[in-house]
C-alpha cells in the first residue's frame, strides 16, 4: 500500500520509530435460519500504527474517509510522548518468514449463488437424514484477508489468507447438535457430512434424564478440553505486568502438571486454519513447547512482553483487527494425546459421564476453581455411552486437573475457538462434582 | 463530496436501491484507550474510524453490506453491489414492522480533557490503592469514545446523534484475591461515583483475604445494585427479548398480564441520560423509549426489533440493536429495577443471610428456566450485622421461584455497572442496575 510507505518515510523524517499494520479483509456470510436466508457482506479496511517517540510507545488506528488527511495522522503520532515507556521499539527486526503452505485458496470469497446453494443443501441433508429434525440453522462465512506489516527498521511483509467457516445446528425436541468446521480451503469443506453429524447429535440428545447430584468420573470431549485450556491462556502467556502467568501462580517449581500433559502451540503447520507465516507484528511463527510432560517450559510472547522479560517473541503477537491492540494469542494449541482409544476411556470410567461441551463457565485464577454447565453430556454405564443428561453444573479445580490427568485418548479432534484452534484428545478426569 | 459529509451518497442509496425496506447506517467513532497499571501508563491507543452499513429487505430475504471505508469511490459503488447480491438471494419469509418516520438530531456534549489530565485522574484513582502493601497489582482500562450515528430509512426517517461514552474497567489483586469492577457513563464522567466505587473495590479485595468458602445451601440474600442489575438482566431482560419470544424459547412467552414477581418489582429498559447504554434511537432508526417490562410484578411488554415486532404483531419499540453489517436483534440498553421503600438497615434485617456485591457474570438456561449469577464479594449477615467475609459465591435457582421470593426493594439506586452484552456473536454496550434487593431462601454456593 502506498500510504504505508508514505507513513514510514514521514516517520523517518520526524525521527520516530513506527510500525504500520495495514488490513484489508473481505467477508461474505450466508446465514439460513427457519426458512429465510440472508447475506452479510463486508469489507474492513484500515491501518493500525504503533509509534515510539522519546522511548514511549503509543498506538493509533484509523479507517479511510474522503479527504483523509495523512498529516493529521502523523500529527497524532507526535502526541505520543506519554505512552508506555520502552527501552527500544518492540518492533520486529527479523525479515524472515516461516514457510507455511495452503493458507490462501485462489477461490477467494464464496459468491452469492454458490453460498446460497451450500447452505440450502446442508439444511436439506440434515432434514433428509432424519425426519425428526425440526429446525436447522446454518452459516457459511468466507473471508479473504491481506495484511501488511511494515516498520522503520526496514521490515515490510505481506500475507494473504482465506478462511472458510461453516457451522450447522440441528434441533429435535430438546436435543441439539452442532458442527463447526474452519478451513483454509473451500474445496475441503464437507458440509454434507457435517450436516449429518449435527443431525445425529441432535437425535441422540433427545429424552434427557436428570443427573443425580454427586461426584462422577468424567470423560471430557475435546470441545470441553478446549474451553478449559482457554481459561489457562492468560496464565501461559507472558507477563506484561498486570497478568499472572502460571509460573508466578504456582511458585518457582516449573512442574505444574502430570507427566501425561504436554501442550504446544504451533502456527507453522501447513494448511491449518490458524497457521501463519508471521504474526501481526511481522515476527515469524514457530513451534513452541508450553508445557512438556508436566513441566512449564515457555510462555507465549509478543514483542513487548518479550522485551519486558528479556526474551524473543514467539510469534504470538496478534490483533483481532486493525482497530485493536496487539495481544498475545496462540495459533494452533496442540494437546498431546495418550495411548487409549475412546472406548477404552469409557471402559476405564465404567460408571460416569461424557461431557461434550461446556458453557457459562466461571474461573477463579487464584484458586483454580471453575464452575461450568455441561451441554450435550451423556451417562456412561458399564463402560458404554448411554442416555443424554439434562443440564447441571460442574465444579472442578483446573490446577488439580492438570496435575492429575493421566488417561488421554490417541484420537484428537480440532476444535475452533474464536481466534485459534485447539487440537485435543478425550481426557479422563476423576471425581468431578455435579450439582443443580 | 464535502469532507466528512456523506449525505448525498446516503440518500442516493435510498433512492437507487429498490427494496421492500432499506436502511443506511453511518457511524463514526473517535476516542482513546489507556491502560494504567501499577502507577504507570502501560498503553495508549487512539482511534478514529468510520463505517457504513446498508440493510435491504426484498422478497423476504436480507442483504446486508458493510464497509469501513467512507471514501467517495467506495460509497459510489454500494448500490450496484447490493443490487447484484439481492438478485442471487432466494425468496424468504422475513418481514419488518413499520415505524412512524422520525427526524431527530441529538447531541450530548462531553468535556474536552487533555491526555495529561486523564492520566493524572487515573493516577489519583489508583494512588491510595497502590499505597496498600497488601495490593499486588491494580489495573485500570479506561476507554472513551465519541460516537456519531446517522440512520436513514426508506420510510423517510433521518436520525442523528452524537454521544461521548466512557468506561472504566478495573482489577485489583492481592496475592490471594482479585476483584474486577466496571463503571460506565455517557456525557461527563461522574468522578465522585467512580472514586467511591474504586474505594469499595479496594476494601472488598482486602476483605476477601479473610474470606471463607460459603457452606452451600439456602440463604436469604441481599443483592447490591450491580447484582440486582445482573439478576434482572438474566431472569427478566433477556427472556423478554422478542426474538426469544417468537422462537418459543423464553418462559415469558404468552404470559403478558400475568404476575411473575411481587408488587414491589418494576423493571424497565430505557434511554437514561448518563448511563453507558444510552441511545436516542436504536440501530433500525426507531426512537428509543421507556419500555416497561414488568410493572408492579406483572409482565407488561417485550423488547422488540422491527423483525420481532412483525413476527408477534407488535410495534417496534426501539430495541433493535446490532453491530455494523450484522442483522439487528432485540437487545437491552439500560435495564434497571425501580427503587422501593426499604432502607439498607431494614434490608439487612435477617437472622442469618448473605450480602452480595461485585457482579461477575451470569447465565440463564432458557430451556429449563435456571439462572446463575456470580458475586465476587459476599458477607454473612447475622441479625442485621456484617460478619464473616466469604469468597466469591454463585446464586442459583429457578427463575420463577427466585423472582417471587423478592421480599424487599431498597431506596438506594445505581446504574453505573456497565459492560458489553454478547448475543449471537454481536456485542453491544449496556448498563444495568437498580436498588439493593432481598431475595429469600435462594441457593448459594
Amino acid at each position: 500500500m502506498e500510504i504505508v510507505e508514505r507513513i514510514i518515510q514521514r516517520s523517518r523524517r520526524l525521527g520516530v520509530h513506527t510500525e504500520v499494520y495495514s488490513e484489508k479483509t473481505e467477508i461474505s456470510s450466508f446465514i439460513a435460519d427457519t426458512g429465510r436466508i440472508r447475506e452479510e457482506r463486508g469489507e474492513i479496511c484500515g491501518i493500525g500504527l504503533r509509534v515510539v517517540k522519546n522511548n514511549n510507545l503509543g498506538s493509533f488506528s484509523f479507517s479511510f474517509e474522503e479527504g483523509f488527511d495523512e498529516k493529521r495522522v502523523l500529527d497524532k503520532i507526535e502526541r505520543f510522548s506519554l505512552g508506555t515507556p520502552v527501552k527500544e521499539p518492540p518492533f520486529t527486526f527479523s525479515d524472515e518468514t516461516t514457510s507455511v503452505s495452503g493458507l490462501c485458496d485462489p477461490e477467494g470469497l464464496v459468491e452469492v449463488e454458490k453460498g446460497v446453494e451450500i447452505v440450502q443443501n446442508a439444511i436439506k441433508a440434515a432434514k433428509n437424514h432424519d425426519g425428526r429434525i425440526e429446525r436447522v440453522t446454518c452459516q457459511l462465512t468466507s473471508s479473504l484477508r491481506e495484511i501488511e506489516v511494515s516498520n522503520t527498521f526496514g521490515i515490510d511483509k505481506i500475507r494473504r489468507e482465506t478462511r472458510y467457516h461453516f457451522s450447522i445446528t440441528c434441533s429435535s425436541g430438546e436435543g441439539q447438535g452442532r458442527e463447526i468446521i474452519v478451513l483454509r480451503s473451500c474445496k475441503l469443506l464437507d458440509t454434507q457430512q457435517a450436516a449429518i453429524k449435527a443431525a445425529e447429535m441432535a437425535i441422540n440428545a433427545r429424552n434427557k434424564q436428570r443427573v443425580e447430584e454427586g461426584r462422577y468420573d468424567v470423560v471430557l470431549h475435546p470441545g470441553a478440553v478446549g474451553l478449559i485450556i482457554s481459561k489457562l491462556l492468560p496464565l501461559i502467556s507472558a507477563d506484561r505486568g498486570g497478568s499472572l502467568p502460571l509460573m508466578k501462580m504456582v511458585g518457582l517449581n516449573p512442574r505444574i502438571g502430570s507427566t501425561s500433559l504436554s501442550i504446544y502451540d504451533d502456527g507453522t503447520i501447513d494448511g491449518l486454519a490458524y497457521s501463519l507465516p508471521f504474526d501481526d507484528e511481522g515476527w515469524p511463527t514457530q513451534p513452541n513447547a508450553i508445557i512438556e510432560q508436566g513441566v512449564f517450559r515457555n510462555p507465549l510472547y509478543d514483542n513487548l512482553s518479550a522485551q519486558i522479560n528479556k526474551r524473543f517473541s514467539t510469534g504470538n503477537g496478534m490483533r483481532s483487527s486493525y482497530r485493536s491492540d496487539i495481544s498475545v494469542s496462540p495459533h494452533n494449541l496442540l494437546v498431546e494425546g495418550g495411548n487409549l482409544s475412546r472406548d477404552e476411556l469409557y471402559r476405564e470410567v465404567q460408571d460416569g459421564i461424557l461431557i461434550s461441551d461446556l458453557i457459562g463457565s466461571r474461573f477463579d485464577p487464584v484458586s483454580g476453581v471453575m464452575t461450568a454447565m455441561p451441554v450435550n453430556s451423556f451417562r456412561i454405564e458399564r463402560g458404554e455411552v448411554s442416555y443424554p443428561l439434562q443440564n447441571a453444573l460442574i465444579l472442578m479445580n483446573i490446577y488439580d486437573l492438570i496435575t492429575k490427568v493421566e488417561m488421554l485418548s490417541k484420537e484428537r479432534i480440532e476444535v475452533p475457538a474464536s481466534s485459534y484452534a485447539v487440537i485435543a484428545p478425550f481426557i479422563l478426569v476423576k471425581n468431578v462434582l455435579f450439582t443443580h | 463530496m464535502m469532507v466528512g459529509d456523506e449525505t448525498e451518497y446516503l440518500h442516493r442509496i435510498i433512492e437507487t436501491v429498490s427494496a421492500d425496506y432499506l436502511e443506511v447506517r453511518l457511524q463514526k467513532s473517535s476516542g482513546e484507550r489507556i491502560r494504567y497499571t501499577n502507577g504507570r501508563v502501560e498503553g495508549i491507543h487512539n482511534f478514529q474510524v468510520g463505517d457504513i452499513a446498508v440493510r435491504a429487505l426484498k422478497n423476504g430475504s436480507w442483504m446486508i453490506l458493510h464497509r469501513s471505508d467512507l471514501r467517495e469511490g467506495v460509497l459510489r459503488d454500494l448500490p450496484s453491489i447490493i443490487l447484484r447480491s439481492m438478485e442471487g438471494l432466494p425468496e424468504g419469509d422475513a418481514r419488518v414492522a413499520g415505524s412512524e418516520p422520525c427526524m431527530m438530531k441529538k447531541e450530548i456534549k462531553g468535556r474536552d480533557v487533555s491526555l495529561e489530565e486523564k492520566i493524572e485522574f487515573l493516577e489519583d484513582l489508583q494512588s491510595s490503592i497502590m499505597e496498600d502493601f497488601l495490593i499486588w497489582s491494580s489495573t485500570i482500562l479506561y476507554s472513551e469514545v465519541t460516537v456519531f450515528r446517522r440512520i436513514i430509512t426508506s420510510e423517510g426517517g433521518d436520525l442523528t446523534e452524537k454521544i461521548p461514552f466512557s468506561l472504566f474497567r478495573s482489577t485489583i489483586s492481592t496475592k490471594r484475591s482479585s476483584y474486577s469492577g466496571s463503571f460506565g457513563f455517557s456525557g461527563e464522567v461522574n468522578g465522585a461515583v467512580l472514586k467511591e466505587g474504586m474505594e469499595k473495590m479496594h476494601t472488598a479485595t482486602i476483605s476477601q483475604l479473610r474470606g471463607r468458602m460459603v457452606k452451600p445451601g439456602r440463604y436469604d440474600v441481599i443483592l447490591a445494585p450491580s447484582l440486582t442489575g445482573l439478576f434482572i438482566e438474566e431472569v427478566v431482560g433477556h427472556p423478554a427479548e422478542g426474538d426469544f419470544i417468537a422462537e418459543g424459547k423464553s418462559h415469558l412467552k404468552g404470559v403478558i398480564g400475568e404476575q411473575i414477581a411481587p408488587d414491589s418489582v418494576t423493571v424497565l429498559d430505557a434511554p437514561v441520560e448518563g448511563s453507558f447504554g444510552l441511545m436516542f434511537f436504536d440501530d433500525e432508526g426507531v426512537p428509543a423509549r421507556r419500555k416497561e417490562i414488568v410493572k408492579e410484578g406483572v409482565l407488561t411488554g417485550y423488547i422488540h426489533s422491527r423483525e420481532s415486532a412483525a413476527l408477534l404483531g407488535d410495534e417496534p419499540n426501539g430495541g433493535g440493536r446490532g453491530e455494523m453489517g450484522k442483522l439487528q436483534a432485540p437487545r437491552l440498553s439500560t435495564i434497571y429495577m425501580e427503587r422501593g421503600d426499604f432502607e439498607m438497615d431494614e434490608l439487612l434485617e435477617v437472622p442469618y443471610g448473605i450480602y452480595a456485591d461485585g457482579a461477575a457474570g451470569g447465565y440463564l438456561s432458557m430451556l429449563d428456566q435456571r439462572f446463575e449469577i456470580n458475586a465476587q464479594e459476599a458477607y454473612i449477615i447475622e441479625n442485621g450485622e456484617f460478619k464473616q467475609p466469604l469468597m466469591g459465591i454463585s446464586i442459583r435457582g429457578r427463575v420463577d421461584e427466585a423472582l417471587m421470593k423478592i421480599d424487599a426493594v431498597g431506596k438506594d439506586f445505581s446504574i453505573v455497572n456497565a459492560g458489553f452484552d454478547d448475543k449471537r456473536g454481536q456485542v453491544v454496550p449496556v448498563s444495568r442496575g437498580g436498588p439493593s434487593i432481598r431475595i429469600l431462601d435462594v441457593w448459594v454456593e
